[in-house]
């Protein structure tokens, strides 16, 4: 799924400046892409337009298949948000089977999914345990687990490392970017995470300063 | 390519909504119960009062005229012109009415004297009972008490003149016995024989039904036209009653009639406040795809699941507190009904509109920025 902005105007209700400038990007498909930034640069509010979560003032975006058919993206996507974003009542496993609902997957299919990506994240054992007992690290890690037990060929995560030490960090990476031909837009402050990435998007008050792929050696580092 | 959002999905997740938060679906069940129980009981025991009164109004004869002849004209109504408006479309029955100068008794209660009065058989018709012979006397259950009798025991009753001095007849009669406020004073203490079948009479009872008695009040006068073209004088037989007469007006002004307006308002205010706490959670499902029809099938799911139950509970304990308090059956289920379903139909169609409400800026809800 290719993703493409053009000329991007963005500002929040009542807000005295544009968050983002005119800015235009383009993702290809299956390309892994690290947006980067200092705080208050716009990373999270490109992500949100890319992913159809905010409407821009300006400009356009689109999500477009490799047969050249438009998708609405947020119907084609999974999330990882920054904020804690589980069903807090609902138990851990049923937080994840969400994810595979999405893509049609019955309830027997959708638990197996589920359990395999909880103990991606090393956190099979906490399957049934409701999701308001976990800790913030372990909800961020439940929540990419949903993301990627769905198919949906698009991934959006803001800072899903933001919370999470080394060790950790390299394996939820591993499982984020182990599936082919899915386009990973992700946005981070962590350089090892953007390291990895196929592109990287650097952003300094609402204007992209730099758009560059990473060096093969780079990211073998 | 992925579906957006299928409507088992969104039903599933409005179920395992009702079924996870059960401290909130508890509240909801427990909100609509008590409402439900409160709307419904209000009314049926407010109506059942109402329906109570109407019939003791009607009992007393709400719906009955006495007719008496023109006083200029001095003449007399025609029996037989009284015994056939029962054929007419609204009277329900009629009878005349001819008060003698004589007095009776019956041979067990010696010195209990009173009026004999004539009337003709419509009288079996206008109270509803089963006709007897002529071989019959009439009376109020609380003259049966005074004297000693029960409906259908046999007496010699006798006739004597009206003061006692000469015996006029005296013969077996089977009594029976009429439980009604409906008779005038004149005539409610008297004995009464249905044999007056021809000539005059001094009085006409008519009983209508309800949608006919202003027009059968207005068609009466002349139709026991005495003499020659004097209009007889037609009386109601109850001129006030506590409600103002008009039972169907006063159902209609009800102001508890319109409690389901306040259930349901008060149904859609704890449903949005639910909905407004919980917009994280929609905001969540929104970044994976649900759309509007997705999110109002997911919290109608709830709102139908917790709800339903809510009523169920609310209509059979409403029904069953206002018929052991003591309100009609039918008064009672129609009542609770309604209201019921009034209140929860109004209440879903606000459910539905808080459903399709925008969530706001999903970024907004997700960051909390609001």
């Amino acid at each position: 799924m290719r993703l493409t902005a053009g000329d991007l105007v963005f500002r929040y209700p009542g807000g005295d400046h544009d968050v983002l400038a005119g800015l235009s990007c383009d993702i290809p498909s299956g390309a892994s892409v690290a947006i980067v930034g200092p705080s208050g640069s716009g990373k999270t509010t490109l992500l949100s337009l890319l992913g159809g979560l905010l409407r821009p003032q300006q400009g356009a975006f689109e999500c477009v298949d490799v047969d050249g058919s438009r998708h609405v993206p947020r119907d084609v996507s999974t999330w990882v948000l920054q904020t804690v974003s589980l069903l807090p009542e609902r138990s851990v496993i049923d937080n994840v089977c969400l994810g595979a609902y999405l893509d049609g997957a019955d309830t027997a299919i959708a638990r197996d999914r589920a359990h395999a990506r909880l103990s991606d994240m090393g956190l099979a054992d906490r399957a049934q345990e409701p999701a308001r007992v976990l800790s913030g690290g372990e909800a961020q890690r439940v929540a990419i687990a949903r993301a990627l037990a769905s198919d949906r060929p698009v991934l959006f995560a803001d800072e899903p490392t933001g919370q999470l030490d080394a060790v950790t960090t390299d394996r939820v990476l591993d499982a984020m970017f182990a599936a082919a031909n899915r386009t990973v837009v992700l946005v981070t402050h962590d350089g090892s995470a953007a390291s990895r990435c196929d592109l990287v998007l650097r952003l300094t008050d609402g204007v992209l300063v730099a758009d560059a792929p990473i060096a093969p050696q780079e990211r073998a580092r | 390519m992925t579906a957006p959002w299928p409507t088992r999905l969104a039903m599933r997740e409005g179920l395992a909504s009702a079924l996870s938060s059960w401290g909130q679906s508890i509240m909801v069940i427990a909100a609509t119960t008590y409402l439900m129980v409160g709307i419904g009981l209000a009314n049926a025991l407010d109506v059942s009062a109402l329906a109570a009164a109407e019939r003791e109004w009607i009992d007393a004869g709400g719906y009955a005229f006495i007719v008496e002849p023109a006083s200029a004209d001095g003449g007399a109504l025609s029996v037989g012109a009284c015994e056939q408006l029962s054929a007419v479309d609204g009277i329900v029955g009629s009878f005349a009415v001819s008060i003698s100068d004589r007095a009776a008794y019956p041979s067990s209660a010696p010195g209990t004297q009173a009026t004999w009065v004539q009337v003709s058989p419509g009288i079996y018709q206008f109270f509803g009972l089963s006709a007897q012979s002529s071989a019959d006397v009439i009376v109020t259950a609380g003259i049966v008490d005074d004297i000693g009798l029960t409906d259908g025991e046999y007496t010699v009753m006798t006739v004597t003149s009206y003061d006692g001095t000469g015996t006029v007849r005296s013969a077996p009669v089977s009594v029976t016995t009429v439980d009604s406020p409906v008779l005038g004073d004149a005539i409610a203490g008297a004995y009464l024989s249905p044999e007056l079948v021809s000539g005059d009479a001094q009085q006409c009872y008519v009983l209508t039904d309800a949608p006919h008695v202003d027009t059968i009040g207005a068609y009466l006068a002349a139709a026991l036209a005495t003499g020659s073209t004097a209009p007889a004088v037609v009386q109601p037989r109850l001129s006030a009653n506590t409600y103002g007469l008009d039972f169907a007006t006063v159902y209609g002004e009800r102001v508890l009639g319109w409690a389901w307006t306040a259930g349901s308002l008060a149904l859609v205010a704890l449903w949005g406040a639910l909905q407004f706490g919980r917009r994280t959670r929609m905001a969540i499902y929104a970044t994976f795809g649900a759309h509007s029809r997705a999110r109002l099938t997911m919290q109608l799911t709830e709102w139908v699941t917790l709800t339903g139950i809510g009523v169920v509970w609310g209509w059979a304990i409403g029904v069953t507190l206002a018929i052991g308090l003591g309100a009609d059956i039918r008064i009672a289920l129609a009542q609770v009904t309604m209201q019921i379903v009034a209140a929860w139909g109004a209440a879903s169609i606000g459910a539905v509109l808080w459903g399709l409400s925008p969530v706001g800026t999903l970024l907004d809800a997700l960051k909390d920025r609001n």
